[in-house]
């Protein structure tokens, strides 16, 4: 408004200094971008930890899915036990190694679900260190930050989850190996006694 | 319409804290434990439905001549079924678990809810940068504390899943074989 000396911290308004590159909500623009704030804390890690959990949950449903079918399937099995001979030994060492890749399957997949904390150094950003601190504390530990350290904070939060990140998902890179020997185990073993129940 | 006080010489001071409270990546944790708890709760229902799926398979393994086979199926059995009570207790009291609201922080939906829309503006339009920080503190704190329980039951939930899980699937195999 012509003649309104008093600063205006909305967005909108081109010439205010602090309103304009201070806070992380306003879109940062080139005049003032204050890049190191604007990535760091908008920087998207929560959704990787969700998706990894999500697929080791998902491995773990399917293999219920493969035992209930494999349950499902115990007279020819018990049959084929009942024989002797090769495909006795043979189904017993699918059944096996079927069943060993799927308990490793399962490690590992709760190696990716189950939270992971290195030892590093406390982050008012993370839920846990906050928790740590009575209501009183974390208040006046918060109001205490200057621009630079409440960054330092997101940052060294930053820093700790994509660690958390890499190994979760190194977890459930192995996890996925195991499961795909699985799954093709199981599948012969399927193939093997679906045939014998049509015969 | 809603606007920002002009007048604020405190502006300078709550940026840094500003920055850290408005964008503390705390709201997903207890949405990420949630989901841990459902997926505990739904896999020890969906294992108790397999097993009384075989309930024939498993009452001849239980009255089986073998006394080996016996034992070995009524111990499995009842250590899977105390593992599977514990996640899902674990599990449900996890997911239940409420933020306790904190004050009048108008950061709480609880208390934007309980008042008008008037008053709720009025409490608003009030507000000095300071006040909105302390708000969105008390927010997070209260958040952190909910997320740490949820993680808390959660995580002892995964922790009998972890052992559940392969003793159902070797239960499975038993059935198949000799069920």
């Amino acid at each position: 408004m012509a003649g309104d000396e008093t600063p205006n911290f909305h967005p909108a308004n081109q010439t205010d200094p602090v309103g304009q590159n201070l806070f992380p909500d306003r879109i940062p623009v080139a005049r003032h971008l204050d890049p190191a704030a604007a990535l760091a804390f908008r920087t998207p890690l929560q959704e990787h930890v969700l998706s990894a959990d999500g697929k080791a949950a998902g491995m773990l449903t399917l293999l219920g899915m493969m035992f209930t079918v494999l349950a499902r399937l115990g007279s020819p099995l018990a049959e084929i036990f009942g024989t002797g001979g090769w495909p006795r030994i043979g189904c017993a060492l699918l059944l096996g190694a079927f069943a060993v890749l799927a308990f490793g399957t399962v490690v590992q997949a709760f190696r990716t679900i189950s939270p992971r904390f290195p030892n590093v150094a406390p982050s008012l950003a993370f839920f846990g260190d906050i928790a740590r601190l009575n209501r009183d504390e974390y208040v006046a530990q918060m109001e205490a930050l200057s621009a630079n350290e409440a960054l330092e904070q997101m940052l060294r939060y930053n820093h700790t989850s994509s660690i958390i990140c890499l190994s979760k998902y190194r977890e459930l890179r192995r996890a996925f190996r195991l499961f795909e020997y699985s799954f093709f185990l199981w599948l012969a073993l399927v193939i093997i006694l679906a045939t014998r129940v049509l015969r | 319409m809603i606007t920002s006080p002009h007048e604020d010489v405190s502006l300078r001071q709550v940026i840094g804290p500003g920055r850290l409270a408005f964008f503390t990546p705390i709201t997903e944790q207890p949405i990420l434990a949630d989901r841990k708890a459902t997926f505990t709760l739904a896999m020890a229902g969906l294992m108790l439905t397999v097993l009384m799926f075989f309930l024939s398979s498993i009452v001849k393994l239980v009255h089986n001549p073998v006394m080996a086979l016996r034992i070995a199926s009524i111990g499995i059995l009842a250590i899977l079924v105390v593992l599977l009570l514990l996640a899902a207790q674990w599990a449900y009291r996890g997911y239940v678990l409420a933020a306790r609201p904190e004050d009048s922080s108008l950061a709480f939906y609880r208390n934007v809810g309980a008042v008008s829309v008037e008053q709720y503006q009025a409490a608003m339009e009030r507000l000095r940068y300071p006040d909105a920080l302390r708000a969105v503190l008390l927010y997070n704190h209260a958040v952190a504390i909910q997320a740490v329980g949820k993680y808390r039951h959660a995580n002892r939930a995964l922790r009998c899943m972890r052992w559940a899980i392969p003793i159902w699937m070797l239960m499975l195999i038993i059935i198949a074989v000799w069920g």
